[in-house]
Formats: C-alpha cells, sequence, structure tokens
C-alpha cells in the first residue's frame, strides 16, 4: 500500500484530504507543521507528500526546501497546495522543488485522480 | 613761481598719504571710533607734511596747502578726524609763530567748520561727492582765506594779495577737487566692497536655506516613498490573505458535499442528493464570486500583470463555445460559431478567453429560448468578438450601467445569480488589453455584446 505524508495546518481540510486518499487506498500519515513534515518526510519516506503552502512557523515552502536539501537520490514527489492568493505563486512552489500544485479549494472528484498521476 | 611748486608739492604729498591711508583703513572699518581716529592720525600727518613743505613769503607769513586738508578732512573723515587734524595745525603753526599766526589759525578753523558744513549739505544732497560741488568747497575755503589775508599785519596785506591770489585761487580749488575725488572714490569702493560682501553673505544664507529646504524635501520624499512602498506590499498582502481565508471554508462546503454525493460516506437518498447538489451549485456560485472580487481588486491594485503571447482568436472562440454546448443545450439554445479561419493575433490569452467567457454566459443566462451567435472578424488592426442573443434584453436607460460594479439592471421580474461584478470586470480586462467593449440592445428583443481587441496589444511606453 502506497503511503501519502499530508502536511496540512486546518483540521478540517487535513479531515477531508485524508478521507480522501484512505478511501482510495492509501496509507495516510499526518503533519499539522512545517517542522514535523520534514521529520516524518525524513522518517518515514512517503511514496509522495501534499504540502499546504500557507503553514505555521515554517511556511510549506520552506519545508520543501529543506525536504529537496535532506535528499540522496529518489526524490519524494511534492504537490503544494495553493489558494491563487498572488501571481508567481505557482512559480515559486515549483521553483522551490514541488512536484506539482493543486489550487484550493480541492474538487472532491477529481482530486484522487490527480494524486495518482503524481504518485510515484 | 616758488609759491605754485611750493603749491603743488603740497597736494602731491596729500594725495601719496591719502593713498597710503586707503590701504590701512580698510582693515579698520569695523571699528568705527578706531577708523576715525587713524583718519584723524593720517590727516594729522598730512597737514604737517604739507605745512613742512610751505612757502615763506616773509619771516612768520608763510603759505601752504593745509586748508584743502582740513576741509576735506571735515568733510570726509568727520568732526573727531578734524578736530585732531586741526589742533595739530593750530599747534605747529603757533610752533612758527609770526605776524600771520592769527590768518594762519583762522584759515585752520574755518576750512575745518566749512568742511564740516559740506559734510552735513552732503547727508541730504549725496551728488556734494560730485566734482563740481568739491571745486565749490575749494572755492568757498580758499575765497574765505582771501578774506582772512585782512587778519594779516597792515604792513604785508598788499604785498601778499599781489603774490598769493592767483595761486591760490587757481590751484588750490583744483586740488580740493582731486584730494576730494580720491577720497570720495576710495570711500566708493570700500562701500562697494561691503555691498558685495553683504550680497555675498546673503546669497551664501540663501543658497544654504535652499540647500536644507533641498535635503528637507529629499528626507520627506524618501519616507513618502516608503511609505507607499509598504502601502502597496500591505495592498499585496491584504488580497493574499482575503483569497486565502476565503477559500479555505469552501475548501469544506464543496469537499465534503462532494464526497457525500460520491457516496464515499454512506448511501444517500434521493431528497438527501437533491439538497447536497443545491448545497453543492451553491458553493461553486460563491468561488466564482470569490474569484471575481479578488481578480477585481487585483486589477484595482495594479497587480495584474498581463502575459503577452500570440495566439488563435479563432480557435479561441471555438474552444470557448465548445465548453458551453452542454448547458446550451439543457437550456434548449442554439450556440452559432462564425469564425474565418485562423486568425493570429498578439494579446493575453486567458484574459481574452476569461471575457469571451463573461459575454457568451451573460448571453445564455438571460436568453429563454432562440440561439446565441458568436461571430468573429478582422477590421482595421482590430478584431472583434461579437456575441449575440435572442434575449431578454437592456433598456436603453440601463445600457449605461451595465459595466458598473454591482450595477443592477431591470430584467422582467428575473432573479439572476450574477456577482453584479462580470462586465465589471470584463470592461477592467478589456482596458487593460488596451480594447473596447460595449453594448446594444432591444429590450424583449435581444441584445449584442461587441468585444474589440488590437490585433498586436501594443505596450505604450510615457
Amino acid at each position: 500500500m502506497k503511503k501519502i505524508l499530508i502536511v496540512e495546518d486546518n483540521e478540517k481540510n487535513m479531515y477531508l484530504i485524508s478521507f480522501i486518499l484512505k478511501k482510495s487506498g492509501y496509507e495516510v500519515t499526518e503533519a499539522t507543521a512545517g517542522e514535523e513534515g520534514i521529520e516524518l518526510a525524513m522518517k518515514e519516506k512517503p511514496d509522495l507528500i501534499i504540502m499546504d503552502i500557507q503553514l505555521p512557523g515554517i511556511d510549506g515552502l520552506e519545508a520543501t526546501k529543506r525536504i529537496r536539501a535532506s535528499e540522496a537520490d529518489g526524490n519524494i514527489p511534492i504537490i503544494a497546495l495553493t489558494s491563487y492568493a498572488m501571481v508567481g505563486d505557482k512559480e515559486k512552489a515549483l521553483a522551490a522543488g514541488c512536484t506539482g500544485y493543486i489550487e484550493k479549494p480541492i474538487d472532491p472528484e477529481a482530486f484522487a485522480a490527480e494524486i495518482k498521476k503524481y504518485i510515484k | 613761481m616758488p609759491l605754485f611748486y611750493s603749491f603743488l608739492n603740497n597736494i602731491a604729498i596729500m594725495l601719496a598719504v591719502a593713498i597710503v591711508h586707503g590701504f590701512i583703513y580698510r582693515y579698520l572699518k569695523d571699528r568705527k571710533i578706531a577708523a576715525k581716529i587713524f583718519s584723524g592720525v593720517t590727516f594729522s600727518f598730512a597737514v604737517l607734511a604739507t605745512m613742512s613743505n610751505k612757502f615763506v613769503l616773509s619771516p612768520g607769513v608763510v603759505f601752504d596747502a593745509r586748508s584743502i586738508v582740513i576741509s576735506i578732512c571735515g568733510m570726509f573723515a568727520g568732526p573727531i578726524a578734524v578736530f585732531m587734524t586741526s589742533v595739530t595745525a593750530i599747534i605747529h603753526r603757533i610752533n612758527t609763530g609770526g605776524g600771520g599766526m592769527t590768518m594762519g589759525i583762522l584759515v585752520i578753523i574755518s576750512s575745518a567748520l566749512i568742511g564740516l558744513a559740506f559734510r552735513y549739505w552732503r547727508r541730504s544732497k549725496p551728488e556734494l561727492a560730485k566734482p563740481q560741488y568739491l571745486y565749490l568747497l575749494g572755492l568757498i575755503v580758499h575765497l574765505n582765506m582771501m578774506l582772512l589775508v585782512f587778519t594779516l599785519p597792515k604792513e604785508v596785506i598788499s604785498q601778499v594779495f599781489q603774490t598769493i591770489t592767483l595761486p591760490v585761487l587757481l590751484i588750490l580749488p583744483i586740488g580740493t577737487v582731486f584730494y576730494g575725488k580720491l577720497l570720495n572714490d576710495q570711500e566708493e569702493q570700500l562701500k562697494t566692497e561691503q555691498s558685495l560682501r553683504d550680497k555675498e553673505g546673503l546669497l551664501r544664507k540663501a543658497h544654504d536655506e535652499l540647500e536644507l529646504k533641498v535635503s528637507e524635501r529629499t528626507e520627506e520624499l524618501a519616507q513618502a516613498n516608503i511609505r507607499l512602498q509598504e502601502l502597496d506590499k500591505l495592498k499585496s498582502m491584504f488580497i493574499a490573505s482575503m483569497s486565502h481565508e476565503l477559500r479555505t471554508p469552501l475548501n469544506s462546503i464543496i469537499g465534503f458535499t462532494g464526497i457525500i454525493l460520491q457516496g464515499m460516506s454512506g448511501e444517500v437518498t434521493g431528497e438527501q442528493r437533491k439538497q447536497l447538489i443545491m448545497v453543492k451549485t451553491s458553493a461553486a456560485h460563491l468561488l466564482d464570486l470569490i474569484n471575481d472580487v479578488i481578480d477585481v481588486s487585483r486589477i484595482e491594485a495594479g497587480k495584474v500583470k498581463l502575459d503577452i503571447e500570440q495566439f488563435d482568436i479563432s480557435a479561441l472562440a471555438s474552444e470557448v463555445k465548445k465548453s458551453f454546448d452542454i448547458l446550451a443545450d439543457e437550456q434548449g439554445l442554439e450556440v452559432v460559431l462564425d469564425i474565418p479561419g485562423p486568425m493570429r493575433i498578439k494579446s493575453d490569452e486567458r484574459r481574452t478567453k476569461q471575457v469571451i467567457i463573461n459575454l457568451v454566459s451573460n448571453a445564455i443566462k438571460f436568453t429563454d429560448e432562440g440561439r446565441i451567435n458568436i461571430k468573429v472578424l478582422g477590421r482595421n488592426n482590430k478584431v472583434e468578438i461579437l456575441v449575440a442573443d435572442t434575449g431578454i434584453g437592456i433598456k436603453k436607460e440601463d445600457i449605461n450601467k451595465l459595466f458598473q460594479a454591482f450595477g443592477r439592471i431591470t430584467t422582467k421580474d428575473r432573479l439572476t445569480e450574477g456577482s453584479g461584478l462580470g462586465l465589471y470586470l470584463s470592461k477592467k480586462i478589456t482596458d487593460l488589453l488596451k480594447g473596447q467593449i460595449k453594448a446594444q440592445s432591444h429590450f424583449g428583443i435581444g441584445s449584442v455584446f461587441t468585444f474589440t481587441v488590437p490585433l498586436k496589444y501594443q505596450e505604450i511606453k510615457k
């Protein structure tokens, strides 16, 4: 069973994404902050990481950069969750090392299919 | 003849002394009393010099140009100096002694007084420093001197008149003019120098004040600039926060209704499904509103950058038409596309698409039956996209309100789900694309919206 790490501070969003992914047959690990996310990424080595950009403490972009910096080989796909706030958000996500991005609010019908595209 | 030469000698000495005086005087000009005393000393020296180079008619009857020195001293140097000079002259004359002593002393005193008189007269009449008036001074002083000849011992009076009258009245007044002119010129020069210094001082002061003002203004401008930049940043952050905050709850609403409707949380009854769909559509509508509001905010804040590229406008129109096929079909409407072959234009594809979608969406929304026409044509360096419908139309008086934000108009008792921002946003985008948008309509019959963009978007550099 493939493992997905979700880094998201909003508990409702976390519940939503977690629910969809579990129903789609993935094993889910949850982190509610950037630092926790980096730890779990390194410890658990998930098959995909969903990274919310707006996080307390260090934000999603910074967490992504640090995860990328610590990886030896075999990059984990990191999907950024953006809220299309500012021009250049998407570009910044990709520049920080994200593999792709999904805009909030997420489409519950299409979400699982999009994740399937990115997962190793 | 000796008297003649003696007088000339005297005049030369006086002038020389005056020049030296001029050199030194400028250093004392700030100390008024010291300056006067210095003048007194110099004139005293001059008077002694002239009285030492005297013409001796007979023992005790001597003549020199002291009258010039003293009268000019009185006129130009003032009471203190003329007093000192007169006293010096009188002492020297008494020392010389002789029968002409009385006349000598009287000449000294009267020359001093006449000089002082001219000094005070000059206060109300500055032209007195001019040569003609100096000559007048010389004349008065020396006519007076000739009168005082009568104070000499009777036996010499006639001889004196014969000897000195011509030289005195001819040479000494001219000597007065030269002496006076020299002193006047020195005075003028000092005045000019002072005036220049004063002006320089004023200029420097004005310059310093100006520099101060400039640096103050520059500081103010720098501060204002910083504030503006901060404000701009705040604006960006505000819009970003707004966007994020508004979308976050929608995530739950759209997400969970979606999950439930897919049956992922258990079975859903028919009625539950029906109601959940209503929630879902409302949420989707809310999302549209949020997107429009954020978009408008960003455009108003000047934070929208266009992505100018070449693209095929005919293909774009076709794409938009296709995306509305299902919806139009549901409402029993026909959508007709009228495009020329591929037409490449240079503009922002995404934003152009946004406007066309808005127009077509409105057309479908406000048409109950009939057809929607989407037409593309190129004309005069521009491309026109027309969206015509057989809808409910717009009243003449409402056409102006169409493109205003939240401008609600009479729609034949219809409550339409719109943000009120659609056309406003389209207008703003059209302005950004340097195009035009307009509406024509017959109430109850239909409308035509014409959206025009330049074939080649051009940035106008100021």
